[in-house]
């Protein structure tokens, strides 16, 4: 279980590196990215900095937490509950939030805003990993039309419309996408996974051709030049802040997209932001900091031995890494925009929290490994229900430290 | 379904592995995107980049100062900021509030009720202009004072109110409202000189716009600079004018009095130095603020010291006397019968008081004013020559002063002049002077001989300091012989201290004056009946004078003489300037000199003292028994204007000692 992962100890070590290597640029991007809308707007460039370290503390210390202090299972236990809290949060939400930018997904309480829809991804992760991990070690396949196997796929629909209607199209889609990269790896048939696509594709043709707006959108998106001042705006802006940066990028704070030329510049469009600083070098060096924080997530994957464990880790390394890739590939226009944050570099304090947070629960899916590993080495009976047809063995552990 | 194969963790993690390489496919995708927008389009996309924030902006030079000779400001102008709204943009943006925190409101009636007592405008009526939301454009108010731009600017800024914008706008300010004004002019909102110096000097001193390449953000703000704060050019160029703000107040104040006193319709009154032509002062009734020119009636805009032309009656008669004597005609001393009548051709001319003084010189005739003596030297000259003096002397033609608007007036036309003409013509009438052309010609005879041509602009300067325009004494001709003109000097200064001109005395001080008195001429041809035009020519020392001036009162109501209204006023001012500007009297005679004050230094412990209080007005203290000079010096610390009568010592005051003024208040001081 504690082999070396690439430079570090083991892989935990290295979530941790790349995490707080990511926050930091994080930190340093938001704060290039916003000083001017946010000297325009509160007076003090500082002002999403300071926000961002306040996020972030509050985050690290909830990770230290959830990572050390706390079994994962009891996250587990609570998969089903969890589904009927979010339900009447995200219900109040619809109801009761504050809207912004025409849309309300915030909830103010005592001062402080909060978007449910962030920790909603979270939640069905926790939700997918429960029920679909105990399917998987009592050795059942999941299927979306089957019922009540697909509980957890209708939850997560349920949770996603009312996200969908806030309007937040970008949320609700990765929800359900979680939800179904869960339900792929827990061993959806192929051929439904098939189908799904087709239906996908059935559904995007039906909406098409029934508001045939959403044709335009799709021309906008496969050539934003075509309405460079309409709705093509924000692509164009990307791209030209993207592009304007070249090989070496026009170094920190020199960047012209932030002078309110690039819309979400801090939050949804961080990345155009980075690469124009940064070059193409910065943005592959950010890429690959993704890929080894995606490698290492997935080894701790690899060598759980708890199949909820497992989908959990994996669910965690879809959100963080999976949504931070389909970021970049909205910002450079390979995906239409849609919004969805870039996991530690856009601003947003309810994501930056629930990002950590799922971190924080590879890593008691890691300690908690290494816990049972050195129970069986001390030949220690392990209290953790494991599969009944115990098909296959333990992985033995080898140069346990202790 | 039926389960083919049992699906267990394994399988799981190869899963994974499998959608792990899709997600790579992404990121393959991203690094190729990446690589095609920034290195293949990466120069284009870069010069877009450029193109998207390069832009101009305007950078403002204010309108050059005018400046009086001593560096006095007494126009400047500075930029300041002009508010603009484009009501199409004053919803609120929720994009300033932090989420949960904007404030439900109508930001139009914030803004309203919020921008009116600032702006000192009426709420309604903003409001009103708020909701025209067709319009994307509309001036909410122009050249702010700087405090209340900074006001709007801080209030705009607390409110998150939207909409509002700034332009700047050069804005002039007369720094001493209504000095000169006349003189000075005024400028239009465009920056145009329309009156008086603004305008005749607009090309060298109008403010410029230059262009200057620069970066903006997307909102159209510099980068690197707020928006809010503007961008200053080089400056323009200074006019320095010849005038003593000094003289030109006491000028303004004394004519002021004069107004009340005589209730003339209109008023004009010019210092010169007669050495050099320079203008020193220049007032003219009625008179306006140039900074609320749109305030003011339009008749207030002429400056009556250049842009009228009179009568001037018997202040001509120096020029014919000049003419008589250069002719050899007649001397000083010249015996002459007045009859107190002479008849020239059926025109009967008469005497003031139509009595006659019997045997008497031409010393007399300009001592006393005395008609039937000039109009038979004018017989004598005939029209020819005296129309060849007059023109000599400047008449019948402007200057050439650099003040604008200059009247050049009317003279005969000497081949149609019958001899009534010819008398008439001797004693200032049937001929029209512009006050400047008149004093001018006065100067000529008190430096000397010699005509100069006015000059009210001493220098123009450029930012850097190169003298762009310099005055200078510039003479026109020798009119007379120095013999000449002192002979008239002296002939001159007989009028006031023993003649007609009495009332201009100024104990200690030696004055050369001549009054006038003329009636009016009619519009519409012909003598207005009982309108009169007062006015006293006249310079001080009168063997070697600093100072020539006139003062021309038109239709003053009641006593209408020269003598009574013109030459009192006349000797007001020049009792003021003459202790300003520390002249010597020429004898001192009765009079505590400058060294007595000097050599008793306990003295002045004694003095009693001005009562200057916390609100800035100030306590009047006993006059009674100070000189002139000491009762100035007070006057000046207390920054009050000193209307001194007679000379001596002081034995009278209004207001009584104790009363409190603030500045610019008038203290009478009766002398003996």
């Amino acid at each position: 279980m504690q082999k070396r992962f690439l430079i570090w100890e083991n892989p935990r070590d290295a979530v941790l590196t790349i995490v707080l290597c990511l926050m930091f640029i994080g930190c340093v991007n938001v704060f290039s990215a916003s000083f001017v809308s946010a000297k325009a707007m509160f007076g003090t460039g500082y002002h999403y900095l300071y926000r961002y370290v306040m996020f972030a503390a509050l985050g690290l210390a909830w990770l230290v937490v959830v990572g050390w202090k706390v079994n994962y299972h009891v996250w587990l236990k609570y998969g089903n509950k969890l589904f009927y809290l979010f339900l009447v949060i995200l219900l109040c939400v619809d109801l009761f939030g504050t809207t912004t930018k025409g849309a309300q997904r915030w909830l103010v309480i005592a001062g402080l805003s909060f978007q449910p829809s962030e920790f909603v991804k979270l939640a069905v992760i926790i939700m997918g990993s429960d029920s679909l991990g105990s399917l998987l070690r009592r050795g059942k396949t999941p299927d979306l039309l089957k019922f009540p196997v697909n509980a957890a796929f209708i939850q997560a629909g349920v949770l996603a419309g009312l996200v969908l209607i806030q309007p937040d199209m970008g949320t609700a889609a990765i929800i359900l996408a979680l939800m179904i990269l869960l339900y792929v790896v827990a061993g959806l048939s192929l051929r439904e996974v098939g189908a799904l696509g087709g239906v996908c594709a059935a559904a995007v043709v039906a909406m098409i051709a029934m508001a045939p707006y959403r044709l335009s959108r799709i021309l906008i998106w496969l050539d934003p030049w075509r309405d460079a001042q309409g709705s093509g705006y924000q692509s164009v802006q990307s791209f030209v802040s993207i592009g304007s940066g070249g090989w070496f990028g026009t170094h920190f704070g020199m960047g012209s997209g932030k002078f309110f030329f690039l819309p979400e510049a801090h939050t949804d469009f961080a990345f155009a932001i980075f690469c124009q600083e940064w070059g193409f070098f910065g943005a592959l060096g950010l890429l690959f900091l993704f890929l080894v924080l995606a490698k290492a997530i997935y080894t701790i994957g690899k060598n759980t031995t708890d199949e909820k464990g497992f989908l959990l880790v994996t669910g965690v390394n879809f959100l963080v890494v999976g949504q931070a890739i389909a970021n970049m590939a909205m910002v450079c226009g390979i995906l239409p925009v849609i919004g969805v944050p870039l996991s530690f570099i856009s601003y947003g304090g309810t994501s930056l929290i629930a990002t950590l947070g799922a971190v924080a629960l590879v890593i008691a899916v890691y300690n908690d490994e290494v816990k049972k590993s050195n129970l069986q080495n001390t030949q220690v009976k392990t209290f953790v229900p494991r599969s009944s047809s115990g098909k296959h063995s333990y992985v033995r552990p080898r140069g346990g430290k202790k | 379904m039926s389960i083919k194969e049992k699906f267990d963790l394994k399988k799981s993690k190869k899963r994974t592995g499998a959608v792990g390489v899709l997600i790579l496919a992404f990121v393959v995708g991203v690094v190729l995107r990446l690589f095609w927008l920034q290195i293949v389009k990466g120069q284009e996309l870069a010069r877009d980049a450029k193109e998207q924030i390069a832009g101009e902006n305007t950078e403002l030079s204010p309108r050059g100062s005018i400046l009086d000779r001593n560096g006095e400001d007494l126009a400047v102008s500075i930029i300041s900021k002009s508010l603009y709204v484009n009501p199409q943009a004053m919803d609120d943006d929720p994009d300033r509030w932090e989420r949960g925190k904007q404030p439900q409101r109508n930001p139009r009636r914030v803004a309203a009720n919020l921008l009116a007592p600032i702006l000192g405008l009426n709420a309604e009526d903003l409001f009103q202009e708020f909701n025209y939301k067709d319009r994307c454009f509309i001036w909410v108010k122009r050249t702010l004072d700087p405090k209340v731009s900074a006001e709007v600017i801080k209030v705009l800024k607390e409110n998150k109110l939207s909409g509002f914008h700034f332009q700047d706008e050069s804005k002039r300010y007369y720094t001493k409202n209504d000095l000169a004004a006349q003189v000075l002019g005024f400028v239009g909102t465009d920056d145009k000189g329309l009156e008086g110096i603004e305008a005749s000097l607009d090309k060298l001193i109008k403010g410029k716009e230059t262009k200057q390449g620069n970066f903006f953000d997307a909102r159209g703000n510099l980068i690197g600079e707020s928006g809010m704060n503007s961008v200053q050019g080089p400056k323009m160029n200074s006019v320095y004018l010849t005038l003593d703000s000094n003289m030109q107040f006491i000028l303004e104040k004394s004519l002021d009095e004069a107004m009340a006193k005589t209730h003339s319709a209109s008023a004009a009154a010019i210092i010169m130095n007669p050495h050099t032509g320079e203008i020193l002062g220049m007032a003219s009734r009625p008179t306006f603020d140039p900074n609320n020119f749109s305030q003011a009636a339009s008749n207030a805009f002429l400056n009556r010291g250049v842009a009228i032309i009179y009568e001037p009656g018997s202040v001509f008669k120096p020029i014919i006397g000049c003419a008589g004597l250069m002719e050899h005609l007649i001397t000083p001393t010249t015996h002459f019968h007045d009859e107190g009548t002479l008849d020239v051709g059926g025109r009967l001319i008469k005497n003031w008081d139509d009595k006659g003084l019997g045997d008497i010189t031409y010393t007399d005739v300009i001592k006393f004013s005395v008609n039937t003596g000039m109009a038979h030297l004018g017989l004598m000259l005939g029209g020819k020559k005296e129309t060849e003096y007059a023109e000599k002397f400047g008449f019948g033609s402007t200057t050439g002063s650099d003040v604008p608007g200059e009247e050049a007036g009317i003279l005969y036309n000497p081949e149609d002049m019958v001899p009534s003409d010819v008398a008439t013509m001797a004693i200032g009438q049937g001929i029209a002077v512009s006050p400047l052309q008149m004093l001018n010609a006065i100067c000529a005879i008190a430096n000397g001989g010699e005509l100069l041509k006015p000059f009210i602009v001493k220098k123009v300067v450029s930012p850097s300091g190169k003298l762009i325009i310099e005055g200078h004494k510039q003479v026109v001709r020798r009119v007379v012989t120095e013999e000449v003109a002192a002979q008239m000097r002296t002939m001159m200064e007989k009028e006031v201290s023993e003649g007609g001109g009495k009332t201009a005395q100024i104990k200690g001080y030696k004055i050369a004056g001549k009054t006038g008195t003329a009636e009016k001429l009619a519009v519409g041809g012909g003598y207005a009946a009982g309108v009169y035009i007062a006015s006293f020519v006249g310079f001080v020392p009168a063997d070697n004078p600093d100072y020539a001036m006139l003062v021309v009162l038109d239709s003053p109501q009641g006593a209408f003489y020269g003598s009574q209204v013109a030459a009192p006023i006349f000797r007001d001012i020049l009792q003021q300037i003459l202790v300003a500007e520390g002249i010597q009297p020429s004898d001192s005679s009765g009079l505590p000199s400058v060294e007595s004050i000097m050599v008793q230094p306990q003295g002045t412990n004694d003095l009693p003292q001005m009562t200057i209080l916390d609100s800035g007005r100030v306590k009047i203290p006993n006059f009674a028994g100070l000189n002139m000079r000491q009762v100035a010096e007070l006057i000046q610390q207390g920054r009050l204007a000193l209307i001194p009568h007679g000379g001596g010592e002081a034995f009278k005051q209004n207001p009584a000692p104790g009363t409190i003024l603030k500045n610019d208040d008038t203290v009478d001081v009766w002398f003996k």
